[in-house]
């Protein structure tokens, strides 16, 4: 599962999500790719998730590019817990993205089996999200 | 091939509030520059410059462009443009002055033909580089360059210095820069991924 190898502090603040995402707006990699339209917390386990319905579903064929990286721990207070008494435990590893964000790319398989593998991949994301070509395709 | 005409007109209010009005409109801002003469602010209409965007030469094609209470057209290309990052709408172009006598130079699609010998067998042909920078006139610039990967086969690589250039074109990207590379199939892949799951990685400083 994807997670830092190093990190410098432990715990750290939420922040907001205002915005459209300012990088990774465009196919940059592959010839397809999922884009989210909504902002959100992707945690690791989703992202995993995610390429597994995609390599299933392709068979190792083509080929697959992972766009996020959760590098933001998310704490939790335990069950059952008064408020206080400091910030709850690292709980797990999420990624942040904002509107327009690749998620995901591929290449090297017909453009019918890559909508249908990322459709199988959006369910497992908490975010809204659309299917891609690459950015002349594309433009409206 | 038969000259594209895109109609602008001058612009003068300029910043975020007036380019947002004029999108209002139907119109985007837009600039023109290079040459000798200055660059200056125009509004145009986005959906003929999807149309050239969209056309066998995309950016490399070469216009003419109507300024409203200008004598004469310029001849420009597409510099660069701002798409928006969910409806890739165009929210900006920027068009630049083309001197049809001096070399220049132009970035231009790769298109690779044929089937792959290595592809066939299970390979994966890893397209690297997709475009070539080549120094030529602006009237010989190629709609693509094509490369026959039909012979490739694992671990092959093609280079750029490799690519067949039409007659005119000199190459300006590094002739050793990858365009292609046929890799053999994955051997196991990581379908159940290794379990190393909830450790915690190592904090440094704090």
């Amino acid at each position: 599962m994807l997670m830092p190898k190093k990190t410098r502090y432990r715990k750290r603040q939420r922040g907001r999500m205002r915005g459209k995402s300012w990088t990774g707006q465009t196919v940059a990699f592959g010839d397809f790719g999922l884009k989210t339209l909504e902002p959100g917390y992707i945690t690791n386990r989703q992202i995993e998730a995610a390429r597994v319905a995609i390599t299933r579903f392709v068979r190792r064929t083509g080929r697959l590019w992972i766009r996020i990286f959760p590098d933001r721990p998310v704490t939790r207070k335990p069950q059952e817990t008064r408020m206080g008494k400091g910030k709850g435990s690292p709980e797990g590893w999420v990624a942040v993205v904002r509107p327009g964000r690749i998620l995901f790319e591929m290449e090297g398989i017909p453009r019918e089996q890559a909508v249908e593998a990322m459709r199988l991949a959006s369910h497992k994301l908490p975010v809204r999200t659309r299917f891609v070509g690459r950015f002349e395709e594309e433009t409206r | 091939m038969p000259q594209v005409t895109v109609a602008a007109s001058p612009r003068t209010a300029i910043g975020k509030g007036a380019n947002r009005r004029l999108r209002a409109t139907g119109q985007i801002p837009a600039v023109v520059y290079g040459g000798e003469r200055g660059a200056r602010s125009l509004a145009l209409s986005p959906g003929r410059i999807t149309e050239i965007l969209r056309s066998p030469r995309g950016e490399n094609t070469i216009f003419a462009l109507e300024v409203a209470g200008e004598a004469a057209p310029e001849q420009v290309m597409i510099h660069d443009y701002q798409l928006h990052p969910l409806d890739h709408a165009i929210l900006h172009a920027d068009l630049m002055r083309v001197d049809p006598d001096k070399e220049s130079h132009w970035h231009v699609p790769v298109h690779l033909v044929g089937d792959a010998v290595g592809v066939r067998r299970g390979g994966y042909l890893d397209f690297v580089t997709r475009t070539l920078t080549v120094t030529c006139l602006p009237h010989d610039i190629p709609v693509h360059l094509t490369l026959d990967v039909a012979a490739l086969d694992y671990g092959d690589t093609v280079r750029a210095g490799a690519v067949a250039l039409p007659e005119r074109l000199a190459l300006a990207t590094d002739k050793d820069v990858v365009v292609v590379h046929l890799s053999p199939p994955k051997g196991t892949d990581d379908e159940e991924t290794e379990e190393s799951a909830e450790a915690e990685p190592e904090a440094v400083g704090e």
